[in-house]
């Protein structure tokens, strides 16, 4: 959804998330709500300024998000509080799962097709009956099933719009959450049940036909072994209660600065090219172009679509180098053997694989978690080129690395060359960021950069010419595809800065023939006729000198319209995904308070206030004529808005995708004080990435050398990693020091003073920091017994005005098993007044 | 043996002992194996780095070869989805053939899974 929706929302849930002081700008459209009318609520462990401006705060313990929304899914159940008309319309409540599929509830914890030696799932056993469900993500084939997805073009998937089919997902997700009671929830997170239930009944009681709501959240919740499970059991409860595709309806997903959604869309992830596509796996069915478009392509829906996207990239990339004859330069992207995100490859670097790194926009001595062993690894670089604006934590590793203040390392120890290359500011250069509600907005260069600073396009852009100069005259293979690579922008000036709107205008995409710019990605092809960027942000530049990211057309006040004057929001300038749900299945508005699109009979075309996310010209009464084996659109109903899906209905019940399970279930954090109530024979998430070494241990649940929930938070005050804040005087002033919080009954107990030195400990190292005795953090009840958790800012390093020991020294390499992401929101320490022996540095 | 300080006596062949270690223990995977087969296989390929003279096929594809077993070896270690044990038994066949070519000797089945 668009931040602007957001005040057409009747209640906004913040959790995961400290909107108030970390999305302040966004903030101002939760304001608005409330004015408006809507309720705030505001569900974190801390009371914070989000909280205090929000109508109910809820308590929870860090890492128990599911045991909450878990709690919520089976309060709108048993209360035959959802959304009827809706859920039951758009999404696979009544679809009926393989005869195969376990619980967890059935299964001692785990979901069938678990293998506790590779600690993975098969997904064959969470199919469709008789299916084989593609997913809408990256990497679409389920592990362990078939890759015929040809029967999702032979019928409809099974359903049963009763729902006393025992393995329907409505019986099945029943059963799934039947333990959630009210009283599991206190007893899991601490909040209690009268708050819980005052949620959950604000929550049904602005759901429906005429009132809607919505979810906000950022790294609280995808900081987590169940990162990804929590978002899902969010959408599950707006998806029950009708709140996705609608007016101020939605799970908002709050990006960070600047351009974090830019960098997915157009990714720097490992695993996925442009538009999420899937990045080829070697040891998967990626080994070649067929082989690839067979796994990733589905039959059904919008990603019957996936070779136009596919071959239009290779075409962009490698331009007349790519013919049909050679799969259109497949084999010369390269192929994942593994996972090679950032916490895996910090393990890689510290064994010696990895010999040089360039380090772009981060500042990983601050903000990559197990500080000692990420240093440890970048000390085993031959080479590490650091690009900022100002010096960096990570620059000076090899002088004021924390190895060398404790003394266990000297700077003349450390072999690491080092480059540190000043890089442009925003002002400095032109482009685009893409931002939370994915506006992709144009900026232009308004001054030049000082002395040697340069852009990032100019680094890359010139880095890659000198890298195809050097590889000019190779004979070797392997070296193809640098030369054939595409690499011609025109360049300015006489930095030669390359066009950043030559490169908006190949993302976009362009006929191969004339280089005429295509008008958005319903023209693309996958016969090498076009080539594209990233399929999904073509229509930013449709036409010649028109870049629509420029645009700055904002609607009146009070109009009831979605600003699509103003920048670009993919797709095709979409400012609510799946906006055919705002629609009933007959395509009339479901309420007059609530209209976003409709079905004008007359015209018959979908039309409304915003552009419709379906085909613009299909009837509400359209169904697929299943005797001719419809593919793609054909197949996907009038009536069914979820068009990424295979067929069109919204999962609940996630048959494919998910690598965790089909349905978000409570397994406790990596660490926690606490025993998991719900499943004794697996305590934190079974399929969670765990990679134990010296260096990276997790304590034992329980352990009572670390007795405390840790958590970690950003501040208002300091940006980003910290360095753009702490080195101005202005800022760093405003947040001067780290400091831990912990509430006054901890604090007294450990005869811990308001601004004394603390020791927080966890099996991974130690730091000192002030205490902040404060009672935005409070103690939790859990199963009985109290439970303390402790948290600190993240942001805070040795250099600059405002300094201390980063945080993340106590955390651990672990990921999320979707996303390989860290938990940095719950893990466990120990805290004690004092200050930490540190060993002098050698001389 | 601990790999934790300096270059070690024959790395290529500690190196083909942990994989065979962690190759004895699938199909779980032995961590602690595969990461000292890392650092082995890591070291193994510095020393070809260092005796290189900079021209010749064989050296570039002894070097290929030793890049690939370090790939397998994380491939195994770091997985997407079930660990690849085919490529790590691959793997463990070029080592072996390195080895050979530079004249350390073969490992003894009794040290396998050691």
């Amino acid at each position: 959804m668009a931040l602007w929706d957001l005040p057409n929302a009747d209640y906004v849930v913040v959790m995961g998330s400290n909107m108030a002081e970390n999305h302040p700008v966004a903030f101002r459209f939760v304001v608005e709500a409330q004015r408006r009318g809507g309720k705030i609520i505001h569900v974190d462990p801390r009371f914070t300024r989000t909280s205090a401006i929000a109508d109910i705060h809820a308590p929870i313990r860090s890492g128990t998000d599911i045991a909450f929304l878990g709690g919520l899914i089976r309060h709108i159940l048993e209360n035959d509080l959802w959304f009827r008309d809706y859920a039951l319309a758009y999404t696979n409540l009544d679809h009926i799962i393989d005869e195969r599929y376990l619980d967890t509830e059935d299964a001692d914890g785990v979901f069938s097709g678990y293998d506790p030696d590779a600690k993975s799932y098969k997904q064959d056993t969470w199919q469709y009956e008789g299916k084989t469900t593609p997913t809408p993500l990256a990497n679409r084939h389920p592990a362990g099933a078939d890759t015929d997805y040809e029967s999702m073009a032979q019928s409809p998937p099974p359903r049963d719009p009763t729902l006393q089919h025992p393995r329907c997902v409505y019986q099945i997700l029943k059963r799934h959450y039947a333990r959630y009671t009210p009283e599991m929830v206190e007893a899991t997170t601490g909040c209690p049940q009268e708050t819980f239930l005052q949620i959950a009944d604000t929550l049904a009681k602005n759901s429906g036909r005429d009132r809607t709501g919505c979810f906000c959240y950022a790294v609280g919740w995808t900081h987590h072994s169940v990162g990804v499970q929590i978002i899902r059991a969010a959408t599950i409860v707006q998806l029950l209660l009708g709140n996705v595709g609608r007016p101020g309806g939605g799970v908002l997903a709050l990006r960070g600065h600047v351009s974090i959604q830019g960098s997915t869309d157009i990714p720097t992830l490992y695993n996925m090219l442009p538009g999420y596509l899937a990045q080829p796996v070697l040891h998967e069915d990626h080994a070649d172009l067929k082989s690839y478009l067979k796994t990733e392509t589905a039959a059904t829906g919008w990603w019957a679509n996936f070779p136009k996207y596919a071959i239009s990239l290779l075409k962009a990339w490698y331009g007349e180098a790519a013919a049909a004859d050679n799969d259109w330069a497949y084999q010369m992207v390269p192929k994942l053997t593994g996972d090679v995100s950032q916490e895996p490859m910090t393990l890689a670097m510290a064994n010696g694989v990895i010999k040089g790194q360039f380090m772009l926009g981060q500042n990983p001595m601050v903000g990559a978690v197990n500080t000692e062993l990420v240093e440890l690894g970048m000390a085993k670089l031959e080479w590490l080129v650091v690009r900022d604006f100002a010096m960096t934590e990570t620059a000076e590793f090899w002088r004021n690395g924390r190895r060398v203040r404790n003394g266990e390392t000297r700077p003349e120890d450390i072999e690491t060359e080092i480059f540190f290359l000043p890089a442009a500011m925003p002002g400095e250069k032109e482009g685009t960021v893409t931002n939370t509600s994915r506006l992709v907005q144009w900026h232009d260069h308004v001054l030049e950069a000082p002395g040697d600073s340069r852009s990032d396009t100019w680094f890359i852009f010139h880095l890659g010419k000198r890298l195809k100069a050097l590889y000019a005259d190779s004979t070797l293979e392997r070296d193809r595809p640098i030369q054939a690579l595409a690499w011609d922008y025109p360049v300015k000036g006489e930095r030669e800065e390359p066009s950043a709107e030559a490169i908006l205008k190949e993302i976009n995409g362009y006929t191969t023939a004339d280089r005429k710019q295509v008008a958005d990605f319903k023209a693309l092809e996958d016969d090498g006729s076009t080539a594209c960027g990233c399929w999904i942000y073509s229509g930013v530049f449709p036409e010649e000198g028109k870049n629509l990211a420029r645009s700055r057309r904002p609607d009146k006040p009070g109009d009831n319209t979605s600003h699509s004057g103003w920048a670009f929001a993919w797709p095709s300038n979409r400012r609510t995904l799946y906006n055919r749900a705002s629609a009933d299945p007959d395509g009339k508005p479901w309420s007059e308070r609530k209209k976003m699109i409709w079905w004008d009979a007359e015209k018959k075309a979908w039309t409304g206030y915003d552009t419709p996310d379906f085909d613009k010209d299909k009837a509400p009464e359209f169904r697929p004529d299943w005797s001719k084996t419809p593919h793609g659109m054909d197949a996907i109903a009038g009536d069914s808005p979820f068009i990424m899906e295979p067929d069109g209905k919204a999962m609940i019940f996630a048959a494919s995708g998910i690598k965790d399970g089909p349905l978000p279930t409570h397994y406790e954090p990596v660490e926690s004080p606490v025993r998991n109530e719900l499943y004794e024979k697996h305590q934190m998430n079974p399929a969670a990435k765990i990679w134990p070494r010296p260096g990276n241990e997790l304590a034992e649940t329980g352990d009572p050398r670390y007795p405390y929930v840790f958590t970690t938070f950003r501040l208002t005050e300091i940006h980003c990693g910290g360095i753009p804040s702490r080195i101005t005087p202005h800022t760093a002033e405003l947040q001067p020091e780290a400091f831990v919080e912990i509430s006054p009954e901890l604090a007294a107990e450990l005869g811990i003073e308001h601004l004394g030195w603390t020791v927080l400990s966890s099996p991974r190292g130690e730091i000192e920091v002030r205490a902040m005795v404060t009672e935005r953090m409070r103690p939790f009840t859990i199963n009985g017994r109290k439970v303390h958790q402790v948290g600190m800012p993240w942001v805070y390093g040795p250099l600059g005005y405002a300094t201390g020991e980063p945080a993340n020294v106590l955390l651990a390499i672990t990921g999320d098993p979707n996303t390989s992401i860290h938990s940095t929101k719950a893990v466990t320490c120990n805290i004690r007044p004092g200050r930490r022996g540190i060993r002098k540095a050698a001389e | 043996m601990s790999p934790t300080q300096g270059p070690r006596e024959d790395p290529g062949r500690q190196a083909l002992a942990c994989i065979d270690k962690a190759l004895a223990a699938k199909p779980q995977r032995d961590g602690h194996a595969l990461t000292e087969a890392t650092k082995f296989a890591c070291e193994f390929r510095d020393e070809l780095i260092a005796a290189a003279s900079g021209d010749g096929d064989e050296e570039r594809r002894n070097l290929e070869h030793a890049n690939a077993v370090i790939s397998a070896i994380t491939a195994v270690h770091f997985p997407l989805g079930p660990a690849p044990w085919p490529e790590l038994e691959g793997a463990r066949g070029w080592l072996q053939k390195l080895l050979d070519a530079s004249g350390a000797d073969e490992v003894s089945g009794r040290d396998r899974g050691a």
